[in-house]
């Protein structure tokens, strides 16, 4: 059962429709020999499929954070036989972490703490005022003396947490094992051999020892969540691990919804430019360099202000405050596109002007072949590696392009959890004394590794779909 | 006497990937003396290159020495340490390269990659070096050396390169020169002056060449002595004058049996004691040719300033008249940049025409329409030259040889047209599973009899075969070259064959034209032509291509 009334959020259906397609093209290549064999490559490389696991964690989370409902009210009459939804909307990754999101400190508190950041005026028992850092409402709240019970507590909490980390790995191995000793037809303990043995194609022990380390840091993760603020809480008292979470989803839709936004003009308009030549090409060109030579934040700043202006004079279009953002989101990820698309409209433009000219072209020409059928049975399946690339190249970038424009105030909605924004106000938590750290730390942490592993991907998606660096 | 020169002892070089190890050069040896030129000939994948570059150490990363010896003067260069090594490389043994358009750095002028060489093997100042490199571009007859010196490579001509990397190669005065296939890439006047020079040099240093071609013809003209290597072994080693009068190895009288020429008209090239060709008689030929070409012209436009105003024109061809009969080969010769291929792409309205006419069977096929053009395609197909690119690498083979049947709509039902591909490629000698896999599954020659198929699947009466055995090697021309004659026999198809292989025209045509910049300058029969020329350039064509008069079978 759906646990509430579902709403379908523009990105959401947009996220999952890519998410369709990804895995359309992929049942579709697998039965292609020359589609199957880059992405072979792939999955044989180690950097690939290290980076493949570590970006989906954040993918799934992503995707977990998708998916929007009214979650049901609860204290309900079972009486009244009509179920009541309540007006906010919560995706299912907040269900699962609704303890994290419930638990709101009154403001700082550094992470694993038990005690608040800022002093405090307390009426003691006797009467008396004095100003003391109080106890946290939820954050280690389960200890009678945090002073000296906190480091165990803490070490036994991880233990407890690396133990269902190895309980649950291991299940893990032992059902891959199976798995491929089913498909290879070889005993199971020969399969197991090979896994750790690293002599396998796909680099087994690789994945395996990934798995490890990312479920390890995981359930330790989780099994502190439970009790501590691990990140700690930002001003109002939010937990900052929770913000950091709730930022994949806006960096991941950022990342991959603008260049699928940006796709079809810059294929299209390539492709376009440099098959028809002429005044198509004229025309397409003084199109994209009178774009380019406008500065793009300025650009960006200008939409984004006029989306503004049109949200606060039709408020009443909006049903709540996540619609309102998400509508902004699209919009960033809309104008992000129109601005980023020359540069593989160009670069389909030039492969496309050398392709025109090669013999199967031309051959294709002899025969009459329509110009349309041409486009997309000769030159498009011919280009595509170059569009695959620049998507996985784009990604890492426009992640990072959020947090620059969110800190400049013209990125998302200043209510949606991303990174941009965490950085943005820890502008002044830096300059407070002392110091509050974690916000800036955590989100930059997350930021680094999606990048990171986006980046290492990429390199291998490029390596194998290059044809100038294979073969 | 003193020992040889270069002694090279089993030497055996493996490619090794992660899936499997390649034996390319196996457990050869030969020998050099000082001033003897010793070729290596062998075709593509032979493992010619890859001895040479085993010999001065210069093997890609892939690959490594296994065993053997490589003594030059008496040391062990396989012992050497890289310093010492370099130190050969450049001012013992050097190299001349089959690509002159690469070898050369594009933003160095010429003189300077010259003098760099002289100035750390040999120690001379800037001043000298460059009185030093004056002297080496006299050497290599480059006309003008003052003004050559300070020139970008871009600025010569391919032959002016290739003269410029033997220059290069000269400077330190090596004992030993290695030149990989230094004249395959030029036109055919161009080798023999460039042949001419490398013979002149030798004489006049000393050195001694190693020279690797897979032009048989070459290397009858330039070689001492001839070692032929297949799959990795030197099958062969003699001195020219034994070697071209009555080789030893089957795969040598294979190589020479393959050679096309004057003498095997009319024959098929492989099968032996095959039977005669039964071609259609050479009847009154400009009767009823099926297809006329008159004054046809094709200008490039060159477009300058901001709104690529045309201010003048590329005469690319210049009104080229030509008929072709019914069931026969018409050959158009030339060097590159005469304009021949584009005369057989503007016959088939792949680039237009600006002027003349194309009439086939009486229609101007220049002047139809999009739709009534669309009907005349079945009847003028064209095969290219590049069998790698003339495919599109993402397509089945079968849908590749189905697309003109589809587009022209020759057949339609599905049925009847998937019988037809299968029919088309055992016609051209491949199995019929091949239209279930990708054309890079199959090599250069099993590519071209792919493209014939295609051709061939829409019934066409002229196929413009533009160059398409030139990069391909000997045994797999004469296999393409058989296949054609065999087609034309069959279908009594015409051909336009464009080429710049003259022993190739001396076998396959029936007619030839010679063209020179974009005109053409004598056309006729073939054996009129070719054994009495009346054009001057024809005259000179002919004379710098060098004659090989195959050995003949004595069991």
């Amino acid at each position: 059962m759906f646990p509430g009334k579902p709403v379908f959020l523009l990105t959401d259906i947009l996220v999952f429709g890519l998410v369709l397609c990804i895995v359309m093209f992929f049942l579709y290549a697998m039965r292609k020999p020359h589609l199957r064999q880059p992405w072979q490559q792939v999955v044989r490389s180690r950097a690939g499929v290290i980076s493949m696991i570590v970006l989906s964690v954040y993918v799934g989370i992503a995707l977990l954070d998708s998916v929007h409902f009214h979650p049901v009210l609860e204290n309900q009459s079972a009486a009244s036989g009509h179920v009541q939804h309540s007006g906010e909307v919560i995706s299912l990754f907040d269900r699962m972490v609704s303890g994290l999101r419930e638990s709101g400190e009154k403001t700082y508190s550094a992470p694993f703490a038990a005690y608040l950041y800022a002093k405090e005026t307390v009426q003691q028992d006797d009467g008396t005022k004095q100003r003391v850092y109080p106890r946290l409402a939820w954050g280690a709240s389960h200890l009678e003396h945090p002073e000296t019970q906190k480091t165990g507590d803490v070490l036994r909490l991880g233990l407890k947490g690396a133990l269902k980390a190895v309980v649950l790995w291991g299940a893990l191995v032992l059902l891959l094992g199976w798995v491929l000793s089913l498909r290879a037809g070889r005993a199971f303990r020969v399969t197991l051999g090979i896994l750790f043995s690293g002599r396998s194609r796909i680099p087994w022990r690789t994945v395996v020892v990934t798995l490890g380390i990312v479920l390890l840091v995981l359930m330790t993760g989780a099994e502190w969540a439970t009790k501590y603020h691990v990140l700690g809480t930002d001003k109002v008292g939010e937990d900052v691990l929770y913000q950091a979470l709730k930022s994949i989803r806006t960096g991941v839709v950022i990342g991959t919804l603008t260049t699928l936004l940006m796709l079809p003009f810059a294929v299209l308009f390539g492709i376009m430019a440099g098959y028809f030549r002429g005044w198509v090409d004229d025309v397409i060109q003084y199109l994209y360099t009178t774009l380019n030579s406008i500065p793009g934040v300025l650009l960006i700043a200008a939409a984004v202000l006029m989306l503004n202006v049109y949200m606060s004079k039709h408020a009443e279009q909006f049903a709540s405050l996540t619609q309102r953002a998400d509508l902004r989101l699209l919009f960033l990820c809309l104008i992000l596109g129109l601005t980023s698309w020359t540069g593989l409209c160009r670069l389909l433009r030039a492969e496309t002007l050398k392709l025109r000219e090669v013999d199967f072209i031309q051959a294709a020409t002899a025969f009459g072949v329509g110009r349309v059928q041409t486009i997309f049975r000769h030159i498009l399946p011919n280009v595509m590696h170059i569009v695959l690339i620049t998507l996985v190249l784009d990604f890492s970038g426009l992640v990072l392009a959020e947090a620059v424009l969110s800190y400049i105030n013209i990125g998302v909605d200043p209510t949606m959890n991303s990174w941009g924004n965490m950085i943005n106000s820890a502008r002044l938590e830096m300059a407070r004394e002392p110091v509050v750290w974690w916000s800036l730390a955590a989100s930059l942490f997350f930021m680094f590794t999606l990048v990171l592993f986006a980046n290492l991907f990429a390199d291998v998606v490029r390596d194998a779909l290059d044809p100038r660096l294979s073969r | 006497m003193p020992g040889p020169l270069l002694r090279v002892r089993d030497l055996t070089t493996v490619f090794s990937s992660s899936r499997r190890t390649i034996t390319a050069v196996d457990q050869v040896s030969f020998e050099i003396r000082a001033g003897q030129t010793f070729a290596l000939v062998g075709e593509s994948g032979s493992g010619k290159s890859v001895t040479a570059l085993s010999v001065i150490r210069l093997l890609p990363e892939a690959a490594s020495l296994t065993s053997g010896s490589v003594h030059f003067e008496g040391r062990d260069l396989l012992r050497l340490p890289e310093r010492e090594m370099r130190d050969i490389r450049g001012s013992g043994i050097s190299m001349i390269f089959q690509e002159p358009m690469t070898s050369l750095n594009p933003v160095v002028r010429v003189g300077k990659q010259i003098s760099e060489v002289l100035i750390r093997h040999r120690g001379m100042t800037r001043a000298q070096a460059r009185k030093h490199v004056l002297d080496l571009l006299e050497a290599v007859r480059i006309p003008r050396p003052p003004q050559t010196i300070d020139m970008y490579a871009h600025e010569l001509s391919g032959g002016m390169k290739q003269r410029v990397m033997v220059a290069i190669a000269l400077a330190c005065e090596p004992r030993l020169l290695i030149a990989d296939e230094p004249t395959t890439a030029l036109d055919v006047t161009i080798q023999a002056q460039v042949l001419e020079l490398i013979n002149d040099l030798q004489r006049q240093f000393g050195m001694a060449i190693l020279f690797i071609t897979h032009d048989l013809a070459v290397v009858k003209q330039v070689a001492d002595h001839v070692a032929v290597m297949k799959d990795g072994v030197i099958v062969e080693q003699s001195s020219n004058e034994v070697f071209f009068s009555s080789p030893q190895h089957a795969y040598s009288w294979d190589l020479f049996a393959a050679l096309p020429a004057m003498e095997k008209r009319g024959k098929p090239l492989l099968e032996r004691n095959g039977q005669a060709l039964q071609k259609p008689a050479v009847e009154d030929v400009t009767g009823d040719s099926v297809l006329r070409v008159r004054d046809l012209a094709v200008y490039f436009p060159i477009r300058k300033g901001l709104f690529k105003r045309t201010v003048g024109h590329v005469k690319a061809v210049d009104g080229v008249s030509l008929d072709i009969p019914p069931g026969q080969t018409v050959a158009l010769v030339g060097e590159s940049g005469s304009g021949k291929t584009t005369v057989g792409k503007g016959i088939l309205r792949l680039v237009q025409p600006t002027l003349g006419e194309v009439t086939y069977l009486g229609m101007p096929i220049l002047e139809l329409d999009r739709s009534r053009l669309m009907e005349q395609r079945a009847n003028l197909q064209i095969v290219f030259q590049d069998p790698y690119s003339s495919m599109n690498p993402r397509m089945l083979v079968g849908s590749i040889i189905e697309e003109g049947i589809k587009a022209l709509n020759v057949i339609s039902d599905a049925q009847a047209r998937r019988q037809r591909v299968l029919e088309l490629l055992e016609q051209v000698g491949l199995d019929r599973d091949a239209h279930l896999r990708y054309p890079h599954e199959f090599s250069g020659g099993q590519r071209q009899r792919i493209c014939i198929a295609r051709a061939l699947a829409v019934n066409p009466k002229i196929i413009v075969c533009d160059e398409p055995t030139s990069a391909l090697d000997v045994s797999v021309q004469a296999q393409i070259l058989d296949l054609l004659n065999h087609l034309q026999e069959q279908y009594a198809i015409s051909y336009l064959f464009i080429t710049h292989n003259m022993s190739v025209v001396a076998y396959f045509a029936d007619r030839v034209a010679v063209m020179y910049q974009g005109r053409i300058v004598e056309q006729g029969e073939v054996e009129q032509v070719l054994t009495d020329p009346q054009h001057e350039y024809t005259k000179q064509l002919l004379g710098a291509v060098l004659r090989l008069v195959p050995p003949l079978r004595s069991s």
